[in-house]
C-alpha cells in the first residue's frame, strides 16, 4: 500500500473516530430543559407526575388511567396526565397533558393521534385562535381548534345521535408556547443549537363532543374551561397583553 | 418419400427463461473481470466498513418509538411500518436499484480515469457535520442524507472525480431513502384535495352520476356509500414509485437535459391521473354496486395497481414520442491509470 493511500485512509478514519467521539459525548451530556408546566419527580420512575386541577370553576373531575398500549408504546420517560371534568349540566370534557422527555418522538402531531382514534378531521372548521388567559398577566395562549366531521354514536341504551368532537391542543415548554406543531420544532432546534439545552415540551389538550348546530356553545365552554384551569397546572405564559380586564381579576 | 412419423420436437421452454439463464451464467466471470479492473479496492472498502459501523452504532439519537442506536434498523422499521401501510417501502427497493444501475453503466464507470482525490475529504468532512447536526436535533432524515453523502465522498477519494461525475446517476436516487410520509404534509393534503375535487367534477359533471365532495370526502346524495381520502390514499406512493422510474427512464435513454426533464416533470401529473383513475373506480363500483363492491376495488391488490397503469403508460409514449437515443457499442473499459 502507497504512503498516499495510508494516509487517505488515516486521515478519514481519524475523522470518523472524531465524529464518533463528539456523537458519545454528545449523548452523554444532552441537557434537558425544565417543563411549563407543574410537574414533581415520581420515585423510581423516569417520569414525572404531572399536575392537573380536580375541581376548575363549577366542574370536578376523576382522573382518568395512561392506557397501556400508550404507556409502553412511546419513550419510557414521557409523562402523562388525564382527567375528566364534569360540571352541574351533565357536560364533560377531557384534558390531557403528554409530556415529553430527552426524546422528543413522545410528541406527535394531534391530528394524526385524533385521525389515529377513528375521528375525521374537517380542515374547514380547524384553525387556531387565541384565548384570553387573566392569570399571573393578561395574556393571549395561542391554541389549535380542530373539529371533525359528524359521526354517529350510541349511549348504553343503544340510542344512536350524530355527535361532533371539538379538539384544543396547544405545546408548551419553559417560557415557550405554541400552537403550532412546526414553530415547536423549530423554537426546540434553535434552543438546542443556541443553548445544548432540549426544550422539555408539554402537549396539552382538551376534548369535548356536542351534537351538530351546539359547537359554538360548546366551545365556548371550553374556552371557559381553559382560561380558568391553565393557570392551575402551567407555569409558562405568553407576554402581557393590554386589554379589558376580567372582572374576576379586578376584583383581587 | 419418408412416411414415418418424425418423432416430436422436445419442449423448448419459453425464451425468457433462456434468456435468463444465458445472463446467469455471463454474470460470475463478467462481475470478477470488472472486480478485477476497479482500482484502490484496499482504500476504499475498509473506509466503507468503518462508515457503515458509525451509522450502525451511532446513527440513530431518537430512542423513543424505534428503539434502536442504529440508523439502518430505524430505516427499516420506517419502511415496513404498517401503521402508515409502508407508505415508504419504495425505501427498501432503492439501493438494488441504484447497484443494479450502477452495474448497468460499468463500462462507462470503468472507463473513467481512476485516481486518488484528495478534495473528497471535504464532502465527507461536510458529511460528517451533517449527521452530527441530524443527531443534536434528533432528525434520522438528515442523517440519512449524511449517510449517503458520505459513501458518495468515499468513492470519490477512493476513484476521483471522474468517477463521482459518472456515477452521480444513479447515486442521486438515494434522496429517495428518506422517509417522507409523516412530513408529507404539505403534499399529501393539498394531493387528497385535488384529488377529490377532480373525481367529483369527473363523475358529476361528465359522466352524470350522483356524486359530491366536501372536503376530502366523496359520496351519494343518499348517503349510500362514503369514501374519505385519507392519507394513504393521497398517491403518495404511486406518486414517488412513478417519479423514480421516470427518472430511470429519462436517465437511461435520454441524452438531452430538456428531454429528460420533460420526461421526469410529466410523472407528476401522470400520477396524480393514476390516483384520480383508481379512485373514479371505486367511487363508480360503489355508485351501481353498493359500498361493499367499492370497498373490494379498494382493497383489491390488483385494482391498487391502477395508478401505475396510465402513469408508466404514459411515460414510455411520451419517451416515443421524444425519440429515445441509439445506444452506441458498448467500449471495452481500459485498464484503471496507475494511481
Amino acid at each position: 500500500m502507497t504512503l498516499q493511500k495510508q494516509t487517505i485512509l488515516a486521515v478519514a478514519f481519524a475523522l470518523m473516530g472524531a465524529t464518533a467521539f463528539a456523537l458519545i459525548h454528545m449523548r452523554a451530556n444532552q441537557r434537558l430543559g425544565q417543563p411549563g408546566i407543574k410537574a414533581t419527580p415520581l420515585a423510581d420512575s423516569k417520569r414525572l407526575n404531572v399536575y392537573l386541577p380536580p375541581e376548575v370553576l363549577n366542574y370536578h373531575s376523576v382522573a382518568i388511567p395512561t392506557d397501556t398500549n400508550v404507556f409502553n408504546g412511546l419513550p419510557p420517560d414521557t409523562s402523562f396526565a388525564e382527567r375528566r371534568y364534569f360540571n352541574t349540566n351533565r357536560q364533560w370534557l377531557d384534558c390531557r397533558v403528554v409530556m415529553m422527555g430527552t426524546d422528543r418522538t413522545s410528541i406527535h402531531k394531534p391530528e394524526l393521534c385524533l385521525t389515529g382514534s377513528g375521528y375525521r378531521i374537517n380542515g374547514s372548521d380547524s384553525q387556531s385562535d387565541k384565548i384570553r388567559v387573566d392569570r399571573p398577566h393578561p395574556y393571549d395562549l395561542p391554541v389549535m381548534k380542530l373539529m371533525t366531521y359528524p359521526f354517529e354514536a350510541k349511549n348504553d341504551r343503544g340510542e344512536s345521535r350524530m355527535l361532533r368532537v371539538i379538539y384544543v391542543y396547544w405545546f408548551v415548554a419553559d417560557h415557550d408556547l405554541t400552537e403550532s406543531h412546526w414553530t415547536r420544532m423549530r423554537h426546540m432546534s434553535a434552543h438546542l443549537l443556541k443553548t445544548g439545552e432540549l426544550e422539555r415540551w408539554a402537549y396539552v389538550s382538551c376534548f369535548a363532543v356536542c351534537p351538530p348546530g351546539s359547537e359554538t356553545e360548546t366551545y365556548e365552554r371550553m374556552k371557559k374551561f381553559i382560561a380558568a384551569s391553565v393557570p392551575e397546572f402551567q407555569t409558562a405564559f405568553g407576554e402581557p397583553v393590554a386589554g379589558p380586564v376580567s372582572p374576576r381579576a379586578a376584583l383581587r | 418419400m419418408d412416411t414415418e412419423a418424425k418423432p416430436a420436437a422436445p419442449h423448448q421452454p419459453p425464451r425468457i427463461f433462456s434468456e435468463i439463464s444465458e445472463w446467469w451464467q455471463h454474470f460470475p466471470p463478467e462481475f470478477r473481470r470488472c472486480w478485477q479492473l476497479l482500482p484502490n479496492k484496499d482504500v476504499f472498502f475498509p473506509m466503507l466498513i468503518a462508515w457503515l459501523l458509525l451509522f450502525q452504532f451511532l446513527g440513530n439519537a431518537t430512542f423513543g418509538y424505534i428503539d434502536t442506536a442504529s440508523l439502518f434498523w430505524w430505516m427499516k422499521v420506517v419502511y415496513w411500518n404498517p401503521l402508515n401501510s409502508a407508505e415508504d417501502g419504495h425505501g427498501l427497493l432503492i439501493p438494488p436499484l441504484v447497484l443494479a444501475l450502477l452495474w448497468w453503466k460499468r463500462k462507462k464507470l470503468l472507463a473513467v480515469q481512476f485516481r486518488l482525490w484528495w478534495p473528497a475529504m471535504l464532502l465527507l468532512a461536510a458529511a460528517l457535520a451533517l449527521h452530527l447536526f441530524g443527531y443534536l436535533l434528533q432528525q434520522p432524515r438528515i442523517s440519512i442524507v449524511a449517510l449517503f453523502t458520505g459513501i458518495y465522498a468515499l468513492t470519490g477519494l477512493a476513484w476521483g472525480p471522474g468517477w463521482m461525475r459518472a456515477s452521480f446517476f444513479p447515486f442521486f436516487l438515494f434522496i429517495f431513502c428518506v422517509p417522507v410520509t409523516s412530513i408529507g404534509e404539505p403534499v399529501t393534503v393539498p394531493l387528497r384535495e385535488l384529488v377529490t375535487r377532480i373525481v367529483a367534477f369527473v363523475c358529476h359533471h361528465l359522466f352524470r352520476m350522483d356524486v359530491h365532495d366536501e372536503g376530502n370526502l366523496l359520496f351519494n346524495s343518499a348517503r349510500t356509500y362514503q369514501y374519505e381520502v385519507a392519507a394513504a390514499c393521497s398517491g403518495l406512493r404511486s406518486f414517488i414509485a412513478v417519479l423514480v422510474l421516470a427518472i430511470v427512464y429519462a436517465f437511461v435513454c435520454f441524452d438531452k437535459t430538456w428531454k429528460r426533464s420533460l420526461i421526469i416533470l410529466s410523472g407528476v401529473p401522470l400520477a396524480i391521473i393514476g390516483n384520480v383513475i383508481r379512485l373514479m373506480c371505486i367511487v363508480i363500483s360503489a355508485s351501481i354496486w353498493g359500498q361493499r363492491t367499492g370497498n373490494f376495488v379498494h382493497e383489491n391488490f390488483l385494482f391498487s395497481l391502477i395508478p401505475y397503469v396510465p402513469a408508466l403508460l404514459g411515460v414510455i409514449w411520451l419517451g416515443g414520442w421524444l425519440g429515445e437515443k441509439r445506444h452506441a457499442p458498448p467500449s471495452t473499459p481500459t485498464a484503471p491509470q496507475p494511481v
